[in-house]
């Protein structure tokens, strides 16, 4: 399956392109409501943290855990199947502008990926 | 009738007041009376603060009320375009209030209160969500940590709908942390900047608040009504006030003030430098301004919006910000810190809204630790970085340490100037007069006003326009100015009017429009009701432990010269011991003790607790 929706990842314009773009993606939160809402444990928190894993065998499509998100950041394709991103960290190479980042759960760091912009110096 | 529909209970006779607390995740809908003794606005949330304020407990007390109170006109006339919140100051730990436009005061209007009453603590990290038909407290704990831009961009569309008719209040890490200045961020361009209301948030583990104004309210069913608006926005939009607002905005009066040697430069080392042709309104409108924006039920549109173009790579690829400013925050991040570059300054206003920093204490606390770590006072391992005045890189890095409370030295920065001065020295040079200045070096009238006022404000009263023309020592009639003056802006401030609409709303323009909507008490007894707030104000912060004859002003402030010449510390001090007189007199019904007239400068006398 290929389409804008059919990703972890969604780069939508926000407010029109003349105001720039959007990445909509997965905050990883702790506990997440998507898991809370899947009616099958298709959707469960991963245990080392950072995200969800969702399991397509046991899902029945009933799109639950997309209407939880709070994000708007898990998709539905065509036939109802969840999209939602694994925090592999393989869309970060990809971004020309360095705008995604990954790091551990352990760094404590806002979960929220666009959060400060954070000065060279003060890190 | 139920008071739970906002559109049958008469606005006449009683408040409609949500309280919600935020540990049982639950509100009530009260009605309380009042209306004809406090107005609404300033007397609606100091009513307020006395039944449910816990004023021998500190600011972050999880049982303090954070209030959000609007005013009898709200919604029904032009530029009634403010929201009063009153709360418990963790700069002052005294009864306080900050202001703010956006759409905060239209849609608590057509949410349909006349205020929000927000106490208790959440159990996670929460977002308020408020309607005519909603209450919601909802978790959004992955939103600790966000900026102000961010956490906006997410409530946004966390809690969709009614995008132009909702107002959305936000933290960023600054409040977060709990330093003392944080602001609440209001759609984006707005702020209830001064004394901490942020940090009260942050206290209650409430990241944002979204106001939708999604009601139907009656309209006045009389033929006054539409005559009268039609006169008030005919005044608004003719009067000097579109010149002065509109065109170059607050900025305008750089040149000015620096033409009569009362602008503040580098830590107030200065009154003048040639370089304000740098950063005059002119500059900043012919090079950066980008767009106009209002307050909702405002025509003026005083937000200027400027273009912040910035290079984040060597490829030249650019991010463009859009920057609010105005006179306050160009002068904190300014002049104030030697920056004369428009774009800099640009740049630092949008660090501190980040950060959720009131930008005049953050940008006045950074002038002190740069005096500071220049005199030795403070040394680079504790700042983190170079500042110097004029270098808008250091100050960014400050900036984001300040909103992060990164290390001792920027919990005790956090928490003013004036503290940081007690802990490593230099409290002579730290410009704080109740708290860190606002833009205006005009003489001892201001410094004694902003020092004494009741929100420690250039809003409190005129006293840096009295200063522009009055050379005169004479205490009694600067403080029948002071006196006069106060009450005429508490009158505005029930309503809750935009001060820049003073010259058009007039008293008897005032009792017209509350009389057409019904309030013809209020009408007749303006002055009475001004009156009764102002003291309840004095009260309530003297009651919070405000003790006027205890302030001081720091020496820096008598160490400079204005157009009136070098100010003169002993008729300062005689002022300010006068004045504070009288408002102890106000409160108390009898007379202050009078002190010795000191015979030394400003500076000597002890430190307020």
């Amino acid at each position: 399956m290929i389409s804008w929706n059919a990703s972890g990842i969604r780069i939508k314009s926000s407010g029109g392109v003349t105001s720039g773009y959007q990445a909509v993606l997965c905050l990883a939160c702790d506990p997440p409501p998507c898991a809370a809402a899947c009616p099958t444990g298709a959707m469960s928190p991963r245990k080392s943290g950072g995200g969800v894993l969702h399991k397509r065998s046991v899902c029945i499509r009933c799109g639950q855990c997309a209407a939880a998100c709070p994000v708007g950041a898990i998709a539905l394709d065509a036939d109802n199947a969840p999209y939602v991103c694994i925090h592999c960290g393989r869309c970060i190479e990809y971004c020309p502008h360095g705008c995604l980042e990954l790091f551990d759960v352990e760094e404590k760091r806002p979960l929220c990926q666009e959060a400060c912009h954070v000065p060279k110096d003060a890190e | 009738m139920s008071p739970k529909t906002p559109s049958d209970y008469d606005p006449a006779a009683a408040f409609r007041v949500l309280v919600v607390d935020l540990a049982a995740r639950r509100g009530d809908v009260a009605l309380i009376e009042g209306r004809d003794r406090v107005v609404g606005g300033s007397g609606l949330a100091a009513l307020l603060y006395e039944k449910y304020g816990l004023p021998d407990s500190p600011a972050f007390h999880p049982g303090q009320p954070l209030i959000f109170a609007i005013g009898p006109l709200t919604g029904y006339f032009p530029l009634m375009s403010k929201t009063v919140c009153g709360f418990k100051s963790p700069y002052v730990e005294n009864y306080a209030e900050t202001h703010a436009g956006g759409r905060s005061a239209m849609s608590l209007r057509f949410a349909g209160y006349d205020a929000l009453v927000i106490t208790g603590r959440a159990a996670a990290p929460a977002a308020l969500v408020v309607g005519s038909r909603t209450l919601k407290v909802l978790d959004v704990h992955y939103l600790w940590g966000a900026d102000v831009f961010t956490a906006g961009k997410l409530l946004r569309k966390i809690v969709p709908g009614n995008s132009g008719h909702r107002s959305i209040f936000r933290i960023g890490p600054a409040g977060e942390n709990l330093q003392a200045y944080a602001c609440i961020n209001v759609d984006t361009y707005r702020h209830f900047g001064r004394l901490g209301a942020g940090a009260v948030m942050g206290a209650k583990n409430l990241k944002g608040v979204v106001i939708h104004g999604d009601s139907d309210l009656p309209l006045p069913e009389n033929k006054a009504y539409p005559k009268l608006f039609a006169d008030i926005h005919a005044k608004a939009t003719a009067t000097d006030m579109m010149e002065k607002y509109h065109n170059l905005g607050t900025p305008v009066n750089v040149l000015p003030l620096n033409e009569l040697k009362s602008l503040p430069w580098r830590n107030l080392q200065a009154t003048a430098d040639p370089d304000a042709a740098k950063v005059s309104g002119e500059e900043f409108a012919d090079k950066l301004l980008m767009s106009n924006a209002a307050c909702s039920g405002c025509p003026v549109g005083c937000i200027h919006v400027g273009m912040l173009r910035e290079m984040f790579s060597d490829k030249h690829r650019f991010y463009i910000r859009q920057v609010p400013y105005d006179h306050e925050p160009n002068f904190a991040c300014g002049s104030m810190l030697g920056v004369t570059d428009p774009k800099d300054i640009l740049a630092l206003i949008d660090a501190a809204d980040r950060q959720g920093l009131d930008v005049i204490s953050a940008g006045v606390a950074l002038a002190w630790a740069t005096e500071a770590m220049a005199k030795g006072v403070v040394t680079r391992e504790m700042v983190l970085t170079d500042l110097a005045f004029g270098d808008a890189e250091g100050y960014k890095t400050a900036l984001y340490h300040l909103g992060h409370k990164t290390n001792d030295f920027y919990a005790a920065l956090g928490r003013g100037a004036g503290y940081a001065g007690t802990q490593y020295g230099g409290g002579d040079f730290a410009c704080v007069l109740g708290q860190e200045m606002a833009g205006y070096a005009t003489g001892e009238t201001y410094f004694v006003s902003q020092t004494i006022g009741f929100r420690h404000s250039h809003l409190d009263t005129g006293a840096y326009s009295f200063d522009q023309k009055n050379k005169d020592q004479d205490i009694e009639a600067t403080l029948k100015f002071l006196l006069d003056d106060e009450r005429e802006r508490v009158m505005l401030n029930n309503l809750v009017s935009c001060l820049f609409a003073r010259g058009v709303y007039k008293p008897a323009l005032i009792a017209e429009a509350l009389d057409c909507l019904g309030y013809s008490t209020l009408a007749a007894t303006l002055d009475a009701t001004s009156e009764t707030v102002r003291n309840l104000r004095w009260k309530l912060k003297m009651q919070t432990g405000f003790d006027p004859m205890k302030t001081r002003i720091p020496k820096r402030f008598a160490e400079i010269t204005t157009w009136k010449g070098p100010v003169d510390a002993q008729y300062m001090e005689r002022l300010r011991i006068a004045y504070a007189q009288r408002i102890t007199e106000l409160v108390t019904g009898g007379p202050a003790a009078t002190p010795a007239i000191p015979d030394a400068a400003p500076g000597a006398a002890p430190a307020a607790p």
